[in-house]
């Protein structure tokens, strides 16, 4: 064993509060498992690539998302060196390859992956003609997509860390927080009143993109590997035995 | 892609929508009023669901598969380069976009000018891609005039005190910026579904034009508005590109000043007018 990483095991043994960390991330790892993720991992921060292109890319084309609520660009954003002052203040996370249930691959891509297109039609229909709105109602109703799994292994990780002691302990939100907001037509009152009508379940959405995480440069240093997904891959593009990979989410849970 | 499994009619309808995808974009495909709403079902096309991250193997011919869709799609010349050669250039914005002010400054939100990036960041966000696509597009001929939709831009001509446009200019700009457009988004597409997720299309000229002609005001700027697009991005000073020195890094001859927000009307010498569209790959 390298004189460094005995260090560390002595200062483990010796720092009762290191060790409860790693009893806690280990029991967070088998959360994610037991949650229905192929591959959960305790990774060190250092792993975790962080690269301002995966927060512009939104704009690059521009995301659905811009503009829509107070938690997304531009009227929130985090400066970029805050951005990485804020996760090099972590030192772990645990990340969790979760495999989308094939029961309805519509939740997985196409045009109603995620559910977002309900969301979208709402937001945007103002400038849709009616026989565009019916349309695109009638594609959500055959196609259903819905919300995927990955959004509650990170929260369940996220409460639980928290009831821990791990104060700073953040998962992500999937999709615009404007899901919350459905009662109110789908409009931002924060953007209106600067007040929340949700305050305990909103947060900064796509959290990957705010605090720049790098999906490929991450999946690169794990050795994982994932499938496309979007609009221009609809479920009948797959073909009926898929071979390894399978379409998946990541979970990423910022601990301490 | 080397997926098994694909049916007889899956391989035949992705092959329809590649050739679809490389085909030479003509006027009439980018003509008549801004379509609102996304295609229909129908009209997307369809990409069979590959695998990411895309092994760095595959790298050298994706690129030039890039650089041979530009130039079926129209382009006078592609290339592929280091992202890290993209010259950038403080001035291409401070002094390029305001001294004297574009016509089209602020009027639209993806303007270089409304959302104000530090140099530094914008440095990054280049370096933090390893190719650029880039390549050469003359402005198309058009005989007759184009039906773009209704045109009510006039405000942008008379508002300093000058002549109202001539509305035939417009229409060939308007068609000459989506065509621009379309080459980027398509290019940008094939390399998203090939599995560069990170994959970005910079810029085309200003929205107010490709976009909003017939609405007049974006009403992304409005207090609360939202832009209704996904087809759209900020132009490359932004990030502060300096399309002149690419140009005459790649051998393009001299670009025009104004870039690609300025007409050929508007430039001193019109024949030698041209733009560059730039497409980062991860
Ligand atoms: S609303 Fe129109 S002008 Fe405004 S940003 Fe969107 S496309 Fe551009």
């Amino acid at each position: 064993m390298s004189k460094t990483k005995s260090q560390a095991k002595e200062n483990r043994a010796s720092n009762p509060r290191e060790e409860k960390l790693m009893a806690d991330l280990e029991k967070y790892r088998q959360m994610a498992l037991a949650m229905g993720a192929d591959d959960a991992r305790i990774v060190p921060v250092s792993q975790i690539v962080q690269k301002l292109r995966a927060r512009m890319v939104d704009q690059f084309p521009r995301a659905y998302s811009i503009g829509v609520a107070y938690f997304a660009e531009p009227s929130f954003e985090i400066p970029w060196k805050y951005a990485k002052a804020i996760l090099a203040a972590y030192r772990y996370a645990i990340m969790a390859h979760v495999p989308y249930p094939m029961d309805n691959p519509n939740n997985f891509t196409g045009p109603t992956a995620a559910g977002e297109l309900g969301q979208a039609i709402e937001i945007y229909k103002d400038n849709w003609t009616d026989e565009d709105i019916r349309y695109w109602r009638e594609v959500v109703e055959k196609r259903q997509g819905r919300r995927h799994a990955q959004a509650s292994v990170s929260n369940t990780i996220e409460r639980e860390a928290r009831k821990d002691g791990h104060q700073f302990a953040v998962g992500g939100l999937s999709g615009m927080c404007i899901q919350f907001c459905e009662q109110f037509g789908n409009t931002c009152i924060a953007l209106k009143t600067g007040i929340c009508r949700n305050p305990g379940k909103s947060r900064p959405f796509g959290t990957a993109a705010t605090l720049g995480y790098d999906h490929p440069g991450t999946y690169t240093n794990l050795g994982w590997r994932n499938r496309v997904q979007g609009w221009s891959i609809f479920p009948e593009d797959y073909p009926e035995k898929l071979e390894n990979p399978s379409p998946a989410r990541t979970a990423t849970v910022l601990i301490e | 892609m080397e997926e098994r499994g694909f049916t007889k009619e899956q391989l035949r309808n992705f092959e329809k929508w590649r050739r679809q995808v490389s085909k030479k974009i003509e006027v009439a495909d980018v003509a008549g009023p801004t379509r609102m709403a996304p295609r229909r079902e129908e009209e997307i096309p369809r990409y069979p669901p590959a695998v990411w991250p895309v092994p760095e193997e595959d790298r050298s011919a994706n690129l030039e598969k890039y650089c041979r869709l530009a130039l079926s799609m129209g382009a006078a010349a592609a290339k592929a380069i280091a992202a890290t050669d993209i010259p950038q250039d403080l001035r291409a914005m401070y002094i390029g976009c305001l001294s004297p002010s574009c016509r089209w400054l602020n009027t639209n939100f993806h303007c270089p000018l409304v959302r104000r990036y530090p140099f530094e960041d914008m440095q990054e966000f280049v370096s933090d891609y390893k190719n650029a696509i880039v390549f050469k597009v003359l402005p198309p001929k058009i005989d007759a005039v184009p039906d773009v939709g209704a045109v009510n831009l006039d405000m942008y001509y008379t508002m300093g005190g000058g002549e109202p446009p001539d509305k035939a200019m417009l229409a060939r700009n308007i068609i000459r910026l989506r065509i621009l457009n379309e080459m980027e988004r398509r290019l940008r597409q094939v390399a998203y579904y090939d599995g560069y997720l990170m994959a970005a299309p910079i810029g085309s000229g200003p929205c107010i034009v490709t976009k909003c002609a017939s609405k007049r005001t974006c009403q992304a700027l409005k207090p609360r508005g939202v832009c209704w697009s996904v087809e759209v991005q900020p132009n490359g000073q932004l990030v502060y590109i300096d399309y002149h020195a690419l140009g005459r890094r790649l051998d393009w001859g001299e670009l025009q000043p104004g870039g690609n927000c300025a007409f050929p009307e508007d430039v001193p010498d019109p024949s030698r007018y041209y733009n560059i569209g730039v497409v980062l790959i991860d």
